[in-house]
């Protein structure tokens, strides 16, 4: 920017002028800006609000709960010791009963001062009344209780010019009460005769040395107001209180999306018993036969979470779908043939014949060829682990295997017959549960506030697609390329 | 915090960081956005748009010369954008006239001296406002003002000599200046202190 040097007073006058002035801006501007920067972190606002709400909404019911049993419990105590403590400080004859009992029996301390508990803390606490049992209530009994105790020997000691003491403690009392709030003043007029009338009769000297025993009395009563108003501010502040902060946890969680695109194929095992089952069969199987079987297009898809436990590693688990599948080349026969298949004996554990029919060749020399395919959908819950090998501003690279407890939802198996002759179309024979393991290895991308992920995966099936009654073994191995997206939470 | 803290802090999305240099700087931008804007309203639209470009070009910035300054550009030029998608604006930079003046004269509100000399300006017809506004107050040349605003440097001109001929007629009606003949009002208003 060019700036100008000729500038006459008036120019600089306005400049000026206008460079004074400023204006606050209202807080919906920084949000937007905020929520402009920050899109994502719109819903961890919902969910805290949401989260504030239903605490606050607990603690109030717990706290109800709590008062309701320990009202009970303190009540039954202090009705033991004196009725009048248990008063409710809403009666305001009880409160004149209460002083000019106290007065005739000179025990004006502790119930005076408990009179102006009652009248300090009853009105702020209307709030949070929950029927008859109050919170209030309940600190305010608790408060008397526990002040009847500090003031028994202080009692003794000032037995002598208890009605000086009531007015010093009245007008204290007045003088707390306006400095909690004005709203909460409400003096009882008769209180304030009964008391005054009784003063009168008092020496000035007597009056000189009680205002100065009164000293810690005055001081008690400061401290309750300040613990009662405390606490009132606490429950009132509570949501603000326990406003989530962002917990360290969440810089090391991130959440991932991927896909692996693969293709698949299988490791078959006749199983142990083949031969012996075959010559139990009397059968002829044509070895020269060869199963004729191609690779198929399988896919890898799911969310996840992932954790960092050190500056390297993470853990991550998640739920995600698998397809897998492979092809078979065989031929459709006119009429369906009876053949046979191994079967293991789960009690005995020998193998045996047992027949099906089918109407599927295994020759490719036929007028009728047919492509069929063996598929799985599985669902699985992958638990693994990534180490990272090394890392830029922008890349990093990681190696990782997982652990992947599987649960088959469906599919199509065509089985190899004894004989190799024929395909016998059975998915009952497919296994419910099974175990996948898989390693990958893949570079992650930073760009803005997202991770793209990309590289190889080998994902191997570790038991037997088929259940352990058949006995032909197979195991499905899949090799693709993950491309996933993640961003911290 | 410090600005270098601040900048950093901006560099890496941290939200805390904004929301301090937001603080620090969003009451001054405001001001600067009010003086072109038609109402409060539009410019807390100006300046939100403007801080959200100052965050995410934070990059830009070479430590050369003041944060502010930086900033401040980035406000007013988003201020200039954002008005010059208005048609109305476009046609009213190259008015002669002002039309309008004496109806809204009994609105200026008597606070402070600064908030009046702003209020003032805001009395002004858009166009001769904005000219005003980058020329006197923000430092632009006729030639700048010209390529950002799409018209002639002459216009630039003219528009501004009739702004500020205007303006003055404001405030020595508003009684916030003396009459010219009273030189030495701008050399103390002006002083240094």
């Amino acid at each position: 920017m060019e700036r100008r040097i000729n500038t006459d007073n008036f120019e600089r006058f306005i400049k000026e002028k206008s460079d004074e002035f400023k204006m606050i801006p209202s807080r919906r501007v920084w949000h937007s800006i905020y929520n402009d920067l920050h899109p994502s972190r719109k819903w961890p606002s919902v969910a805290v609000c949401l989260l504030l709400i239903t605490s606050v909404l607990f603690i109030g019911y717990i706290n109800n709960t709590s008062t309701n049993t320990a009202t009970t419990t303190k009540e039954k105590n202090n009705n033991n010791k004196s009725s009048l403590l248990a008063a409710n400080s809403n009666t305001i004859d009880k409160t004149n009963t209460t002083v000019n009992t106290t007065l005739n029996n000179q025990n004006t301390v502790a119930l005076i001062n408990n009179t102006s508990y009652q009248k300090n803390t009853t009105k702020p606490s209307i709030g949070f009344k929950n029927n008859k049992t109050t919170l209030a209530k309940n600190t305010v009994t608790k408060n008397i209780a526990d002040e009847e105790d500090i003031l028994s020997a202080e009692k003794r000691q000032q037995r002598i010019a208890a009605n000086k003491k009531a007015k010093i403690i009245i007008t204290e009392t007045n003088a707390s009460e306006d400095a909690v709030s004005e709203n909460f003043v409400d003096v009882d007029k008769e209180t304030t005769e009964v008391v005054e009338n009784n003063m009168n009769r008092l020496s000035a000297e007597a009056e000189k040395e009680l205002s100065t025993k009164a000293l810690p009395t005055k001081n008690l009563i400061k401290r309750k107001v300040v613990d009662l108003n405390e606490q009132k501010a606490f429950l009132e502040d509570f949501a603000m209180q326990n406003k989530a902060k962002r917990k360290p946890w969440r810089d090391r969680t991130s959440m991932e999306f991927y896909t692996t695109p693969s293709i698949g194929y299988r490791l078959m095992n006749p199983g142990i018993a083949y031969e012996s089952a075959l010559a139990a069969a009397n059968a002829n199987p044509n070895n020269g036969t060869i199963m004729n079987h191609k690779v198929g297009l399988g896919l890898e898809a799911g969310v996840g979470i992932t954790y960092s436990i050190a500056k390297n590693i993470r853990i991550k688990s998640g739920i995600q779908i698998n397809v897998t599948s492979y092809g078979i080349k065989a031929s459709e026969l006119a009429h369906p043939v009876v053949t046979t298949l191994i079967l293991n004996d789960p009690s005995t554990g020998y193998a045996f014949v047992s027949s099906a029919a089918t109407s599927v060749s295994n020759t490719t020399k036929s007028n009728n060829p047919a492509t069929l395919r063996n598929q799985t959908y599985q669902v699985s819950i992958p638990i693994g682990a990534a180490l990272k090998l090394s890392s830029n501003n922008k890349y990093d690279w990681y190696i990782g295997a997982s652990l992947q407890p599987t649960f088959v939802i469906g599919g199509k198996a065509n089985i190899i017959s004894s004989d190799r002759q024929y395909y016998i179309t059975d998915p009952s024979y497919i296994r419910k549960w099974n175990m996948n393991t898989a390693v990958e290895a893949y570079v992650n991308y930073k760009i803005g506030g997202i991770n793209l992920q990309a590289g190889p995966q080998f994902r191997y099936q570790l038991l037997s697609t088929y259940t352990q009654k058949l006995s032909v073994s197979e195991k499905l191995y899949n090799i693709g390329f993950k491309i996933g997206i993640s961003k911290n939470l | 915090m410090t600005e270098e803290l601040m900048i950093a802090g901006c560099l890496k999305n941290n939200a805390a960081a904004q929301e301090a240099l937001y603080n620090r700087f969003s009451p001054r931008m405001l001001g600067v956005c009010y003086r072109f804007a038609k109402n409060r309203e539009d410019a807390e639209d100006m300046l939100q748009e403007g801080f959200v470009k100052i965050f995410t070009q934070m990059y830009q910035y070479r430590n050369e010369g003041a944060l502010e300054g930086w900033i401040r550009r980035i406000v007013v030029h988003t201020c200039i954008n954002i008005l010059k998608k208005n048609k109305k604006f476009s046609d009213s930079v190259d008015i002669t006239y002002a039309t309008g003046l004496h109806s809204r004269d009994e609105m200026i509100p008597s606070i402070m001296q600064a908030k009046q000399v702003v209020e003032c300006i805001r009395l002004l017809p858009m166009g001769y406002r904005t000219v005003l506004n980058l020329y006197a107050i923000e430092g632009f040349s006729h030639k700048e003002i010209s390529d950002l605003l799409d018209i002639e440097e002459s216009t630039s001109r003219s528009q501004y000599t009739r702004a500020k001929s205007m303006l003055e007629e404001i405030l020595i009606r508003k009684k916030i200046i003396p009459k010219p003949r009273e030189k030495s009002f701008y050399i103390a208003a002006t002083a240094p202190r």
